[in-house]
């Protein structure tokens, strides 16, 4: 899901830039917010960028002999809120362009929105939606992940498609991009896509088991669903 | 009852999962990447190229520094493993005492 340096260049990536930095700056306004009302939990915010840039850097082996990514924000999204997840999003993709030549400064912007923006919040939004349904901790988290990311993904592609739609030698409309580029991502993401669905309903629940207290804290499961529900 | 459908489905997922890769891997990789190359380059980085937008290398680019980059690896690593240990309690709390 990484864009590298030099595939979005100009006015575009300047405008990428500015609304990833308000995205960041946003996030970090709730990590203030969070860090006033729990400080003893300002840790979490350690481990949760370690795990996105983990995670987000790991390359997985599948189908087609290449490798992708996992996410990894649906999980930090779901644990500490999504604003704060792109947040931490943003740091992430800034070590990993300087350090491990994944994505750049560039095209920081543009991964900020893919990978933040809509992986937090739609892996959350999954999350909450099925637990509102009545889903157990395993189910909601499964469609957290597994929603959170195909559409870091289609967010992904939907960004690189327009960038290329509108390159010096463009050899299709962007639609037709959009086309080429999901069906060469699909063999080898929809695997990954499904492995991430399982990894966050699993960790979600063994979290939830050994210390169901914080999910408590953290208002991410109500305390009166813990005996039906876990 | 639940619980053990719930395990079953996931263990054949996952069993599926490595035989199709084990199956499938070498046959169909792409031949003008390397084995296991990554879907950033073998797909992103590739139609940017034909589109004339190609990929430029990083600023910091840590394939040509060579053994110096494994150095920070595992000094940043040591000193991330230092700190996580020393702060464990702070991010999972202390373990309830066992027994009387």
């Amino acid at each position: 899901m990484h864009i590298a340096e030099g595939i979005i260049v100009g006015l575009p990536a300047i405008l990428y830039t500015l609304v990833g930095l308000t995205l960041v700056g946003w996030g970090a306004s709730h990590m203030n917010a969070f860090a006033e009302a729990l400080p003893d939990k300002k840790p979490l915010f350690g481990m949760g960028a370690a795990i996105i840039f983990f995670i987000s850097l790991v390359p997985i082996p599948a189908f087609t002999g290449t490798t992708s990514h996992p996410c990894g924000t649906p999980l930090v999204a779901i644990l500490l809120g999504p604003w704060i997840a792109i947040a931490l999003t943003g740091v992430s993709l800034l070590l990993q362009a300087a350090f491990f030549a994944h994505g750049g400064f560039g095209t920081w912007g543009a991964n900020v929105i893919a990978l933040g923006f809509f992986g937090c919040l739609l892996g959350w939004g999954s999350f909450h939606v099925a637990r509102r349904l009545g889903a157990p901790i395993f189910v909601a988290g499964c469609a957290g992940g597994l929603i959170g990311d195909v559409a870091v993904y289609v967010a992904s592609g939907a960004i690189l498609g327009n960038a290329l739609a509108h390159a010096p030698n463009a050899q299709y409309s962007f639609g037709t991009y959009l086309g080429v580029i999901f069906a060469a991502y699909a063999p080898t993401q929809v695997p990954i896509a499904l492995a991430e669905m399982l990894v966050t309903g699993f960790a979600l629940r063994h979290a939830f088991r050994q210390r169901p207290e914080v999910f408590f804290e953290l208002k991410i499961w109500d305390e009166h669903a813990t005996d039906l529900r876990a | 009852m639940r619980r053990t459908c719930a395990r079953s489905v996931a263990v054949s997922t996952v069993a599926l999962l490595v035989v199709a890769f084990w199956g499938l891997a070498p046959s169909s990789a792409q031949e003008d990447e390397p084995p296991f190359a990554g879907l950033d380059s073998a797909i992103n980085e590739s139609l940017a190229e034909e589109a004339g937008v190609p990929a430029r290398d990083p600023y910091i680019n840590t394939e040509a520094m060579g053994e110096l980059w494994n150095l920070i690896l595992l000094v940043a690593g040591g000193v991330c493993g230092f700190i996580i240990g020393r702060y464990w309690d702070r991010m999972f709390g202390r373990s309830k005492p066992q027994g009387g």
